[in-house]
């Protein structure tokens, strides 16, 4: 744990070193305003890693953020003569509720989401630019007031170095404690594999929104901060173009680390100082290293450094204790009703169809298994089943109740689950920090108990650990437990896979094609696990499968699936001596040759 | 009045439609989305603002040379730039902020070489009028019209009936599978940036008479580009539609309010329409994803 | 004709053929037997040059192949029908078919013909997009498409892929005619019974390594390759 701490605040320690060396030796004003202007610029980088290195989302408005807390601050100090500390913090307010404008917008594709954020930014200047008297219009506001803070009058370079350093390492702390419980997990989850997040039951959408709105508060604060160093404020410095710059900082220091954030802020301000030697390349200049870094380092330089001299996994305590899984797992009852029924559903992809009116019923507590041929339409029924895809016509009911328009993350938190067929690991992450992360929606401790960091934070977030330690136990992985899942062998990733599936605490899991590319040994450990699953833990499993053996060693139920059309259904002795099947798997017998 | 409207709204509507099929073809073919588009319109203006400017007199010529030019800046960009962030595993993000250098660095060449005002073309191409029928419309805008619609018609063509252009249909639908009939395909999508970088270039020539042209003109991409979005990102028959659409709509939307806040009501809509629709008005299905 | 030994291809990080090794000769038809995930498909992507991270030899004709570029291996005469058939969906039936012909720079019309002959279905269709048609017309289309570049050598993914048993049959017919008119394929399937009917010779591939081989007939009769489909056991391992 303490190193764990170290390599978290470490970089925000040795700015602190740096900080106070500096606010004690230095004298020149130029070095000051320079280090203040590299602190709110690395504010603005940082707020930008939480959403883009973290949650994903290019957002190419940073800038225009920045902006509507910088004028907020001036025009609320200024017209209104309002007290600089409540200035401050409406700034950063007024900005995160101006995100929420944009929050809708969460749900597109990234490249989606940067246009809209562009275009926001674009409006954004449309608005400061033809403000009349509050804004100042293109020529802006002079004579902003410097600030009090209780009595405290940041009026020199000096000060505000200070100030905009004490907000560096406040915000800095904010988001590695933020990033640190199931909100941080949730964030890299989706960023590595949205569908995976969306089946252990995360909203991508609102955890999305959360990163961007936090990540705009504090460019409003930075905003505020930076427009009374200069107390001047117009359009130009929130210009698109300065929201690109800050894409940069992030990008290359790396993405995905506050530390890359760190180096980026600092990094670009210092060399566009020193750029502005040669302004009429200075756009050039800049405009090459971007591309250069794209094709040489596009990790940026933390993922470079990161690489070079990469220490050891993290290892998180595992308390030994013995989590009653059947607990966490368990059923509350198995009687004897249908988990799952299909009523007559079909599905047309163009001219063909991969469904036709299937129909069928899955009870509480069984092995159901569904086999066919490839392209049966095996893959089309479990997407449809788990809100993948929309039937074209038809129901799916889930306990009872109609969930054929429900999507994926709404039915991974109610209890249905699925794996993928090519497994969908958080590639970044450890098996252990997967399987935490697919017991989001069992968690409760979001932005509030990760800032606080108490007691019930820390205690829910070993029992998470714990639990996820037994589960990994159960699916014979503890060996692998702390090892990146990009190194992991296919079988493994599919145990992996499992494992995080189980800490959703799925009423119903499906299997896709969980035994394609396992050997013998791994076939039999998996064979195992499942049939360990429903006695045990009374979990009700729907396997999807090419290999009829395997199945029928298996189920208690099955299902046959031949050119999108239900072909058989019953035991497995019966599915196997059903001539329809034998044909559709080994062809006809009584074929003539040609 | 309202014709009059109708007419420049259309003309300028013409101009999007090129620059937005740029951005879909380019999109399509290689998943590079590139928001420098915009930066070939400006080197495509001020190309032909030189080419007029130095005496020659044939507008269709100087038209021609621009559309090499500009084709030459877009395959250069592919060569220099995108190829090289793909090859080396660059994701979708990396390519668009690579895309991003490019729109940092053109404009700059385009001011070091042709200064930071603002220069029109000569006023005898802007000025005279065209009679149709009772109306009498602008003849810059007629030719403008005139002109991009055919040119929109001859790409139809070569993308229907000429064997290069049916490769580049067949790697927009599957990359893979083209390759498999034997496609290069690293050529053709060389090829299509070069088609895709004249096209905006023309646009750049064809906008000179209309307003001015200047090292900053590049920011059209993004209205064409909301264009492209409107009409269904990637869709090429989309693309000319939204064009159109969009130039009608700002046309008319400019005599309603100030012109100060049209741009704002444009911004305004392509969020709305990537909010609602983000697959446009002619929107297709997402394709196939391998390899 | 074709001759491919250990072959070892990655997808990615990840080692997806670890030992392949088989032959093809002229006028054969070889099928490749195995698993879901085994890496058959990925193994055509490697001879096809798609997959460009692999070890091993693969030879054509005699001529070294695997450091070939796709266009290059298509120019040789290797045809790849691949799994899920991949018709250009905006392009019609024609077009399709004329991308097949796409190194031949002029495509014979009579060539186009040939193919309407072999399959009727597609005539009528001919101005359809390719999008529009049903499973067991693209799996026509696609195999004419590789026909109009006069392959040396089809490779065809799991033509029986979703297709009805009728349609099976007849795309099944049309192969066995092209192999009397001389054609060399290399057939994936799984459909067993089916792939050991129509082949000379087959191989079983298993978890990216080839584990058997044999002519078709014995193979037939050997119970144990069937219960590899029907998974009862593994021969690498069992």
């Amino acid at each position: 744990m303490k190193s764990n701490r170290l390599k978290s605040y470490g970089p925000i320690i040795v700015y602190l070193i740096i900080f106070v060396l500096a606010a004690v030796f230095t004298q020149s004003n130029y070095y000051l305003s320079l280090f203040s202007q590299a602190a709110i610029y690395t504010i603005l980088a940082v707020s930008l890693q939480l959403i883009f290195g973290y949650a994903g989302q290019v957002s190419l408005a940073q800038a225009g953020f920045f902006g509507i807390g910088a004028y907020t601050s001036a025009i609320l100090t200024l017209h209104l003569d309002v007290n600089f500390l409540v200035a401050f913090l409406l700034s950063g307010i007024v900005a995160a509720i101006a995100s929420i404008i944009l929050s809708p917008m969460a749900k597109l594709s990234e490249i989606y989401f940067a246009m809209s954020t562009f275009a926001f930014n674009l409006i954004l200047i449309i608005v400061f630019a033809n403000g009349g008297s509050w804004t100042g219009g293109w020529n802006g506001l002079t004579n902003i007031p410097y600030p009090n803070i209780l009595g405290w009058s940041v009026d020199s370079k000096k000060e505000f170095f200070i100030l905009s350093s004490i907000l560096l390492i406040v915000q800095y702390v904010f988001m590695i404690r933020l990033t640190e419980g199931r909100l941080g997990r949730n964030f890299r989850a989706i960023r590595d594999n949205q569908l995976a997040a969306a089946s252990v039951g995360i909203n991508i959408g609102s955890t999305k929104t959360k990163g961007f709105i936090i990540g705009c508060f504090w460019a409003g604060l930075a905003g505020s901060v930076m427009v009374h160093m200069y107390a001047f404020i117009s359009p130009e410095p929130f210009h698109f173009l300065e929201s690109i710059t800050v894409i940069l900082m992030v990008v290359l220091g790396g993405l995905g680390s506050f530390t890359g954030a760190l180096l980026g802020g600092f990094g670009v301000t210092f060399f566009n100082e020193f750029l502005k030697e040669i302004p009429l390349y200075r756009p050039i200049i800049y405009g090459v290293c971007i591309v250069l870094m794209m094709i040489f380092l596009p990790n940026g330089i933390y993922g470079f450094l990161h690489k070079r001299f990469k220490s050891g996994e993290k290892q998180t305590a595992v308390a030994r204790s013995t989590i009653n899984l059947r607990q966490f797992l368990s059923q509350t009852k198995a009687d004897d009703s249908a988990i799952l029924k299909l009523e007559h559903v079909t599905k047309q992809f163009g001219g063909i169809k991969a469904l036709q009116d299937v129909s069928l019923e899955v009870r509480t507590g069984e092995i159901f298994g569904l086999i066919g041929p490839n392209g049966a339409g095996k893959t089309t029924f479990i997407n449809i089943v788990t809100g993948l895809e929309r039937p074209t016509s038809g129901q799916v009911y889930f306990q009872q109740r109609e969930v054929t328009d429900k999507t994926i993350f709404h039915l991974g938190s109610l209890g249905l689950v699925r794996t993928f067929q090519t497994s969908r690991l958080f590639e970044s992450m450890t098996v252990l920090e997967n399987v935490v992360t697919g017991m989001s929606c069992r968690l409760k401790n979001d932005i509030g108990l990760a800032l606080l960091q108490n007691k019930k934070f820390l205690s829910e977030e070993q029992y998470a650990v714990n639990v996820a330690y037994q589960l990994i136990k159960l699916t014979g992985l503890e060996d692998k437990a702390f090892e990146l899942c990009a190194n992991l062998s296919y079988g493994h990733r599919r145990l992996a896979e499992i494992a995080r599936a189980l800490a959703s605490g799925p009423k119903i899991l499906f299997l896709d094609e969980p035994a394609a590319g396992l050997n013998l040994k791994e076939r039999e450990q998996l064979q195992k696990l499942i049939l360990r699953l429903r006695d045990e833990f009374a979990i009700t499993i729907f396997i999807v499968e090419h290999d009829l053996n395997l199945l029928s060693n298996l189920c208690d139920h099955m299902a046959v699936l031949n050119f999108g059309e239900k072909i058989a259904d019953g035991s497995p002795e019966e599915v196997m001596q059903n001539p329809q099947v034998v044909e559709a798997y080994l062809g006809r017998r009584d074929r003539k040759h040609a | 009045m309202y014709f009059d409207i109708f007419v420049s709204g259309l003309a300028v509507g013409c101009i999007y439609s090129l620059i937005a099929m740029s951005f879909s073809l380019i999109f399509r073919s290689s998943g590079v989305l590139n928001i420098g588009t915009g930066e070939f319109v400006m080197i495509g203006g001020l190309v032909g603002f030189s080419l007029i400017t130095d005496g020659t007199q044939n507008f269709y010529l100087v038209m021609l040379c621009t559309m090499a030019i500009a084709g030459l800046v877009g395959y250069l960009s592919n060569v220099l730039v995108f190829h090289p962030v793909q090859k080396r595993g660059g994701q979708s993000i990396h390519v668009l902020i690579a895309s991003i250098g490019i729109m940092i660095i053109l404009p700059q060449i385009g001011s070091l070489i042709w200064g930071a005002e603002p220069l029109s073309f000569p006023s005898s191409l802007s000025a005279g009028q065209v009679q149709l029928g009772s109306a009498k419309i602008s003849a810059i805008s007629f030719s403008i019209i005139l002109l991009s619609l055919s040119i929109m018609i001859l790409f139809q063509l070569f993308f229907k009936f000429t064997r290069i252009g049916q490769a580049m249909r067949a790697i927009a639908d599957d990359r893979v599978m083209s390759q498999l009939l034997g496609v290069n395909h690293r050529k053709y999508i060389a090829l299509i940036f070069l088609v895709a970088g004249a096209l905006t270039g023309v646009a750049g020539v064809l906008l000179g008479p209309l307003y001015y042209v200047s090292y900053d003109m590049g920011i059209i991409g993004i209205k064409a580009f909301a264009a492209a979005v409107l009409g269904g990102f990637g869709n090429i028959m989309g693309a000319v539609i939204g064009g159109i659409l969009l130039g009608l709509i700002e046309a008319f939307g400019g005599t309603m309010i100030s012109s100060e806040f049209r741009d704002l009501i444009l911004y305004a809509i392509l969020i709305l329409v990537l909010l609602i629709r983000p697959a446009g008005i002619l929107g297709i299905k997402k394709r196939r994803d391998t390899a | 004709m074709l001759k491919v030994e250990h072959l070892i291809a990655y997808y990615g990080n990840a080692q997806a053929l670890e030992d392949i090794s088989f032959e093809v000769n002229q006028g054969e038809i070889i099928c490749i037997l195995g698993n879901n995930g085994a890496g058959k498909s990925t193994t055509l992507m490697s001879i096809s040059g798609v997959i460009r991270q692999k070890e091993g030899l693969i030879e054509f004709n005699h001529t070294d192949i695997s450091k070939k570029q796709p266009h290059e291996i298509v120019s040789l005469g290797i045809s790849q029908v691949p799994e899920g058939r991949r018709i250009f969906p905006t392009l019609t039936v024609e077009e399709n078919l004329k991308m097949g012909g796409f190194l031949k720079k002029r495509i014979d019309q009579t060539k186009i013909e040939e193919i309407f002959r072999l399959f009727p279905r597609l005539k009528e269709r001919r101005n359809q997009l390719g999008g529009s048609l049903s499973g067991g017309e693209q799996q026509m289309l696609a195999i004419g498409r590789a026909l109009i570049s006069e392959p040396k050598l089809l490779m065809l993914d799991e033509p029986s892929l979703g297709l009805a048993p009728q349609i099976i049959d007849m795309i099944f017919d049309s192969i066995i005619s092209l192999r009397k008119a001389g054609m060399t394929i290399l057939l994936i399937e799984q459909n067993v019974e089916l792939a050991l009917e129509v082949s000379d010779r087959a191989y079983v591939i298993e978890l990216g390594r080839t584990v058997l081989t044999g002519d078709s007939e014995t193979l037939r009769k050997d119970r144990s390759i069937q219960s590899i489909y029907m998974g009862q056991q593994h021969l690498l391992h069992g």
